[in-house]
């Protein structure tokens, strides 16, 4: 990524700035939450257990903490051969197409915990892009946010998350 | 610790940590359930050609440890609010991960009472798999 690119890259990343997507995720059901929550090796009871769940307050099992976030896509995502050549989906909300983009870190805001029958919609928005000089060369700092609410705009989870575009 | 409430916890102390061994199986169903089709995780040839030994632990199943490490030491005295946690290093399918919190700072916030860890994931050898920090309210 030499200079003129990563300000080209820059600028349609800056021009995107606070443009939500609304993503329709669909109605979360006890089977795939207690599936996640089993694949980390988290055998905790609210997780897994309506009684134990509403002995420990909640109204029914809920969701492993990480588990909406953890997701990369709620959609059903493309056909294999329009897949990446490494199996990742190309995915132009941030804009860096030919570059090599990398996970910079994660902030899960825990607001309220997700239950069966949730009815999840998630918003996505760039909140910041910055340039960086690192030892290896030019880097595009991206702050995205995901925010994760209900079908009563009850939010569930916001997910901060940092790209790093080299 | 004795039983976990604010009064009793103190600046420093370490809560229960938490060892785990991610296996082939846990990797490819970890990328399954979260719709993850990066080779890096399940195709070992793939991750021998993009210069890796092994297959690669996802990141969000560093932090999913992370958070179960927290919740259980939780139990019922207190909830989960934020973690953060950022990969230092990769670690690969096999290795021995340890996650471990401390108590960085506690406060008051409108008579709400809320604990802030510093949290690290290490690998047998002692890398720094993952650091992370989490504020956490509790009840008691």
């Amino acid at each position: 990524l030499n200079r003129e690119d990563a300000e080209r890259v820059l600028f349609s990343i800056k021009e995107r700035i606070d443009q939500a997507v609304e993503i329709p995720i669909g109605v979360m059901d006890a089977l795939s939450m207690r599936r996640f929550a089993t694949v980390v090796g988290d055998s905790n009871p609210i997780y897994h257990d309506q009684k134990a769940a509403r002995k420990a307050g909640y109204p029914d099992i809920i969701a492993h903490p990480n588990y909406l976030s953890a997701v990369l896509v709620w959609e059903p995502g493309p056909p294999e051969d329009e897949l990446r050549v490494d199996g990742t989906v190309l995915d132009e909300t941030v804009p860096s197409k030919g570059f090599r983009r990398m996970g910079g870190g994660q902030r899960l805001q825990l607001i309220s915990p997700v239950v069966p029958g949730d009815q999840i919609r998630m918003e996505r928005r760039i909140i910041k892009g910055s340039l960086k000089e690192a030892k290896t060369g030019i880097l595009i700092i991206v702050e995205t946010e995901k925010k994760y609410l209900n079908q009563e705009n009850q939010v569930r989870t916001i997910c901060y998350e940092t790209l790093l575009i080299r | 610790m004795g039983n976990l409430s604010f009064h009793n916890l103190t600046v420093g102390d370490e809560i229960t940590s938490l060892t785990k061994t991610p296996t082939n199986v846990q990797l490819f169903r970890f990328s399954a359930i979260t719709w993850n089709a990066h080779r890096i995780h399940y195709d070992k040839d793939f991750a021998k050609f993009e210069g890796y030994p092994d297959i690669l632990v996802q990141a969000h199943l560093h932090g999913s440890f992370l958070s179960e490490m927290i919740v259980d030491w939780l139990e019922d005295k207190g909830v989960l609010k934020e973690i953060e946690w950022q990969n230092r290093k990769y670690a690969i399918v096999g290795e021995t991960l340890t996650c471990k919190a401390r108590v960085k700072e506690k406060y008051l916030n409108d008579d709400q009472q809320f604990a802030i860890l510093e949290l690290l994931e290490q690998s047998a050898q002692g890398n720094s798999i993952a650091i992370g920090k989490a504020t956490v309210q509790l009840f008691y």
